[in-house]
Parts: structure tokens; C-alpha cells; sequence
């Protein structure tokens, strides 16, 4: 019978080290790092995790994000007791059912079935649970006739669903999702978050690590952003994601105008009369470069919001002069809401040949308006575009 | 429907908190120590009993590895399970003809081949059980590292595995039996308990080989020469009673069966099976004695160490 406290993560001052002299479990290397320590040396560490806190309560949703290496998938693994932590207080309560990696669970030796008792009986059910949930699992990954056959004749897709369906059919309390929809097609993606989904809505506590800042902002209330094994930001997804977000893309900026061949000296976003970018009104884009030699480019101008595409693209194609020059682009009824966007800029020859410079952000520029529609949980925004809309009813 | 989110910054807590706007927290890096307080290092205690009680409560994951392990081996081979019965059997066949007419290690009223045999069994079960079980760790790391069951149930399940392959092993027994017309005598039925000591003092050993061998896998190359010298270290070929009257350089007619038994616990196992089973004699209760006292400190030995070791299994790639 589950509890009240079922479901709730408690993380207090945790800390988790490695050894940071990556020493293999070899003998020479073992002796050598005896012989170190006998000199005298203290062991070198390296942490992972310093002084996280986070407390999750049942039924609560939350996102781990942060660049790789931050330490987001090692929190997940000392929350799910796979890993044990080096300090501090780490707490569960309840099941806790984990989809890290869910190929890992998989034998290829093994059929499908059989598969499904073994990953099954692992992650903590009974085999008369499994009996009962049999059928929802064959149906969810989508394997068909193929349930008999040896894992290692499945596509990597069905593995994948696989692991997936059974892992997501625990009915844990608390569920931890590990960049799993990294893999598999964006048809399996959707499914994917919308079992989460279906999970989250039963009352299971979700801990969710996705560099997918769309499905995090679908998924989550609030979010946690590591960086370098701490905790930089914490509270609701949406405040999280906008610190996370201009975080990146200064970084990226910085990157892109010092690689360049042509140069990109300034660029400014204006609304009307010279002042701030209004939703629904004219804009101009304003683009000083500076070329080592005179030719001629398509140049490619893409708005977007955070990292993701751009949410629209429009294309020019000129000569230009060696030395500074200017481009200015009109942009008629400027279809964003409020809020931060960056420019990308992309440069390629007069002719169909592959683009000389990469495509990236060169620049950021607000936007003042009516805000975005918040959607319903579970849905993914994928075009934040601004309609300018009359509803009425008769 | 409210959704719980808190963040702890404990009163008095170190870290610095810049900015809160309607909960959105920001840290201040700096502000976070080098080093966690030396008082809230993780301690890993695990007392005995209840990890016991655990590994009971989650023992169909044992189960299921050793059904994975044993269906994925066996489904490459066209003969299946067969193999499980010809290995034994070839070997038994091996140790007839060779040391089947060396008289010195004749028994009379015994035929060799289930002389040899029982030996066999019960030697290849530990080591099977030490070969298979003492890597299990590292075949298993990917699993490791996402799952949280207790740790122990790898190599436990390898001895399970064992245990099966075993079970057919005594099919050629009983061939053997009715092939030789020798009916086992009654006090066989005290088999069992010296199984019990094997089985003790193999987990032991099996539990410290799995824990140590993730972090030095040049054990790996060590087992197998271990094992290679116990098939001949152990009183398999020959009868244990060969030590009870040594004079070698300074010892002088001195019965070293209570050490070796100490040492190999496994030996009182074989001759007492032998003793009972084929000669109709009462076991020997001294050496048997040794035997289960040094086999329960084997175990607690070895547990300890895997207990001591598995913090940093996970940690290990």
C-alpha cells in the first residue's frame, strides 16, 4: 500500500567524487598508484557533484539540464542507487523505476519475450505482473509477430522500443528518464513523452535529463541547471530554460564572430521609429560586415528561438565590396511574440556550392508584445509564432 | 492540484543564493566549498542479516539472471542443453583411462570411473561456479550501472546457473551406478550436509573473486591458474587419506588432513561424500568440523570484502 511519502526525492548537500587519475583496474597501474600513495601523494579526485539539493515531492516534475558533463546523468544515477553518492543525504521513497540507457537491460541472445521477463524481473516486477502487463508492452513497442525472435535480428529501433515499453510500464513511483529520446525517430519520440506523460498524470514523480529544451519545457514544472557539478539555477522551468538559454547562445555569439571569414561587425534588430522590435510591426534588420575581398553570396538570415531551428528564414543574394559594408532587410508584420530571439547568419557562394560559413547565431534582439500561448502540459512547442488572430463566437 | 517543488537552503547554510524572483533561484559558484564537511561523508554499513533478508525478498531477479544466462549460452549450440552433460562425462572417461590403473590410488570394491566421478562433480561446481561467478561483475557492469538491485545477486546467480549444470551432471552418475551394478550405501544421506559446507565456502570465495577482480582484472588471469592447480590440489584423483601420514623433510609421520582441510574445505567435502556414499563409513566429524568452521570464515571474509568493495562498482567503466 503506498504511503504519502511514496514518491518524494530528497537530495541534501550531495557530493559525488571520481578518481581523476583514471587509473584502469590493471595491476601495474594499481601498483603504481600504491607505490604513490606509499610516497606520500595524496589521491587526486575529481567531483562530479558538488553540493546538490533538490527535493522533488510526489507527484511533482522536474528537469536536470546543463551542457554534457555537467553532471546530470550521475545525479540521476546516484538518486536511482546505482551509483552510490560521497557525501551528504540522498533519499527515496517508494519504487523508483529509471530509463537510462533502456538498451543496456537487453540481451541480444535472448527473444523478445524472454527479454521482457528478464528486463522486467530486473527493474523489480513480479512475473505475475508481468503476465498482466505482457500484452500492453508487445503492443506499445510495436514489434509485432517479431515478439519470438532473437533481440539481435530487431532493427535498433525495436530494440528501443523495446527497452523503452518495458522500463515504462513499471508503475514506479518515481520515474527517472535519462536523454532517452535522444534515439529513435520523431515518431517514437512523440510516443515516448506521451507515455511519460501518461505516467506523470498517474501521480509518478518525474526526474527528466533532456538536452531537449522543448520536450523539458512540456514535461516539467521546474527544472535544475547544472554546470561544472553544481547547481547554477533552480525553480520553474520557464525562469530555468530563459537563464539557460542566454547563457549558451552568449557563448555561442562569442564562438562564431571570432572563426569567421567574413566578419559580422554589428547587428541590430529594430522596430518602429528606430526603437524596440514590436510583434505585429514593421521590423529592419541591420547587418554591418566586413569581406577581405570583393564577390558576391547568398546570404542566409534565420530568426529563432533558443538553440533550436530558426523559426523563419529569408534569403538575399548580392554583390558585395572588399572591405565594410551594410545590409538592411525589411521584415513586414514581425509574426513573434515577446520575448529574446537570435539572429543566424549563413553565407554561401553565387553558385550551388556548399556554404562557406556555418550556420549560427550572430546576435540576439528583444521583441515587446503580447506574450506566447501557453499550451496545454504535454504539448511541445515547436513553432512559437505569433498570430495575430480575431476569435469570436456566434 | 499543486505540484510540490521546494528547494532546501538550510539556515545557515554556505551557499549563496543571488536573486529569487518567484522562485527562480540563482547560485553563486563561488560560494560552494571546495570539499564537502568531513562529517557528511557517505558510511556504507550493511549488516549481514538484513542484506540477506533483501537478497531473499529479491531473489527472482537471481533467478532471472541465471535463466537469462543459462537460455543465451545454450541457444547458439545445436545440442543445447546437451553440453551440460557431455563435459562432465568426457572428463570422467579422461580420468579413467589415465589414472584408472594406478593401483596406489585403487579402492577396493569401488569402481574408479564413480570414484572419480563424484570428485568431479563436486569440484567442477566449484569451479564453475568460481570461473563464471567471479566475472560476472564485469559482464554485467552495463546493468550495474543503471539497476539498483542488490549487488550480490550476480554472482549468486551464477552459482545457481552452476547448481543446475550440476543437477544434469548427475545424470552420468547414474549411469555410471547402473552400468557398474554399485548401489550407494545408506549413509549417503548425509550428503547434504557437506553440500552445505561447499556451498558456503564457494560463495565466499565466489563474492570476494567477483568484487576484486572490477578493479583488477589481472585476477581474471589468476583464477584460471588457480583452478588448473586446485583440479590436482584437490583430493579429486587421489584419497585424501594420502595426508594423513606425511614424513617429508622435517615432518615425521604428522597428519596434515586438519590443515589442508582448513586451507581447501572442499577436501573434507570429497572424501566424506566418498567415505559415506561408496564405503558405507560414518563421516568424519573432526575434519568436517574444520571444514565448516573455516568455510562460514571464508564466507564472512569474502562478503565482507564484496560489501566493502560494491560502493565503487558502479563508479568503475
Amino acid at each position: 500500500m503506498p504511503t504519502s511519502a511514496d514518491g518524494t526525492i530528497i537530495v541534501e548537500h550531495v557530493w559525488k567524487r571520481f578518481r581523476a587519475d583514471q587509473a584502469k583496474p590493471r595491476l601495474n597501474d594499481q601498483l603504481a598508484r600504491v607505490g604513490q600513495r606509499l610516497r606520500g601523494k595524496e589521491r587526486e579526485w575529481r567531483w562530479v557533484l558538488k553540493d546538490i539539493n533538490l527535493e522533488v515531492e510526489p507527484g511533482g516534475t522536474m528537469a536536470l539540464i546543463g551542457v554534457n558533463g555537467s553532471g546530470k546523468s550521475t545525479l540521476l544515477k546516484v538518486i536511482s542507487r546505482a551509483m552510490y553518492h560521497t557525501a551528504g543525504r540522498c533519499e527515496t521513497f517508494g519504487r523508483v523505476g529509471a530509463l537510462l540507457e533502456v538498451r543496456g537491460g537487453i540481451h541480444p541472445l535472448l527473444s523478445g519475450r524472454e527479454n521482457i521477463y528478464m528486463f522486467g524481473t530486473v527493474l523489480g516486477l513480479t512475473r505475475r505482473q508481468i503476465n498482466e502487463r505482457f500484452d500492453t508492452i508487445v503492443d506499445f513497442a510495436e514489434v509485432g509477430d517479431a515478439i519470438d525472435r532473437q533481440v539481435k535480428y530487431y532493427s535498433s529501433g525495436m530494440q528501443v522500443r523495446l527497452g523503452f515499453s518495458i522500463a515504462s510500464h513499471l508503475e514506479a513511483d518515481i520515474l527517472l528518464v535519462d536523454e532517452i529520446l535522444a534515439v529513435g525517430d520523431a515518431n517514437f519520440q512523440q510516443k515516448c513523452l506521451r507515455r511519460i506523460s501518461e505516467v506523470v498524470a498517474n501521480g509518478t514523480t518525474l526526474l527528466f535529463v533532456s538536452h531537449d529544451l522543448a520536450a523539458v519545457e512540456a514535461m516539467c514544472d521546474n527544472a535544475m541547471w547544472l554546470t561544472d557539478a553544481m547547481v547554477r539555477a533552480s525553480g520553474p522551468t520557464r525562469d530555468v530554460l530563459a537563464q539557460y538559454r542566454g547563457a549558451i547562445e552568449e557563448q555561442a555569439v562569442m564562438v562564431s564572430s571570432a572563426t569567421s571569414a567574413l566578419r559580422v561587425l554589428k547587428v541590430e534588430v529594430t522596430g518602429p521609429d528606430d526603437g524596440i522590435a514590436q510583434s505585429g510591426e514593421n521590423a529592419q534588420l541591420h547587418l554591418v560586415l566586413s569581406a577581405p575581398e570583393a564577390g558576391a553570396a547568398r546570404f542566409f538570415v534565420g530568426v529563432s528561438q533558443g538553440t533550436a531551428m530558426p523559426i523563419f528564414v529569408t534569403r538575399y543574394y548580392s554583390k558585395f565590396p572588399a572591405g565594410d559594408f551594410e545590409i538592411r532587410c525589411q521584415i513586414r508584420n514581425l509574426p513573434i511574440p515577446k520575448g529574446r530571439y537570435y539572429v543566424w547568419l549563413a553565407v554561401s557562394g553565387p553558385e550551388k556550392q556548399p556554404a562557406n560559413q556555418q550556420w549560427k547565431p550572430i546576435g540576439s534582439f528583444d521583441v515587446f508584445g503580447p506574450t506566447a500561448v501557453e499550451p496545454p502540459k504535454g504539448v511541445m512547442i515547436l513553432s512559437p509564432v505569433y498570430v495575430d488572430a480575431t476569435w469570436e463566437l456566434s | 492540484m499543486s505540484w510540490g517543488f521546494r528547494l532546501t537552503v538550510e539556515p545557515g547554510s554556505e551557499t549563496a543564493v543571488i536573486g529569487d524572483k518567484k522562485g527562480l533561484r540563482i547560485v553563486d559558484p563561488a560560494s560552494i566549498a571546495d570539499e564537502p564537511p568531513t562529517d557528511s561523508y557517505y558510511r556504507h554499513r550493511v549488516a549481514l542479516i538484513p542484506a540477506i533478508r533483501e537478497m531473499s525478498r529479491r531473489r527472482e531477479i537471481m533467478v532471472a539472471l541465471a535463466e537469462r544466462d543459462v537460455r543465451a549460452s545454450y541457444k547458439q549450440a545445436v545440442l543445447g542443453m546437451g553440453w551440460a552433460l557431455i563435459s562432465p562425462l568426457l572428463q570422467v572417461i579422461l580420468f579413467t583411462l589415465i589414472f584408472g590403473h594406478v593401483k596406489s590410488l585403487k579402492i577396493p570394491g569401488v569402481p574408479y570411473a564413480i570414484y572419480a566421478y563424484i570428485g568431479i562433480l563436486a569440484w567442477v561446481y566449484f569451479a564453475g561456479s568460481l570461473a563464471s561467478g567471479g566475472n560476472s561483475m564485469i559482464a554485467n557492469l552495463n546493468l550495474l550501472q543503471k539497476t539498483h538491485f542488490p549487488r550480490e545477486c550476480f554472482p549468486l546467480s551464477q552459482m545457481l546457473e552452476q547448481t543446475l549444470y550440476t543437477t544434469i551432471g548427475l545424470i552420468p552418475l547414474l549411469l555410471l551406478l547402473v552400468d557398474k551394478g554399485f548401489v550407494p550405501k545408506i549413509e549417503a544421506l548425509w550428503i547434504p550436509v557437506f553440500l552445505v559446507i561447499e556451498l558456503i565456502f564457494t560463495a565466499g570465495l565466489v563474492l570476494a573473486m567477483a568484487a576484486l577482480i572490477v578493479y583488477l582484472r589481472d585476477l581474471q588471469q589468476v583464477m584460471a591458474i588457480i583452478l588448473q592447480l586446485g583440479l590436482f590440489a584437490t583430493p579429486i584423483i587421489w584419497p585424501l587419506s594420502k595426508l594423513a601420514n606425511i614424513t617429508w623433510g622435517p615432518l615425521h609421520h604428522v597428519d596434515l588432513r586438519p590443515y589442508y582441510v582448513a586451507f581447501n574445505p572442499l577436501g573434507a567435502v570429497i572424501d566424506n561424500i566418498r567415505r559415506t556414499a561408496l564405503l558405507g563409513l560414518s563421516p568424519e566429524w573432526s575434519l568436517l568440523g574444520i571444514a565448516a568452521v573455516f568455510a562460514c570464515l571464508y564466507f564472512v571474509a569474502g562478503y565482507r570484502i564484496f560489501k566493502r568493495l560494491e560502493v565503487g562498482f558502479a563508479d568503475i567503466s
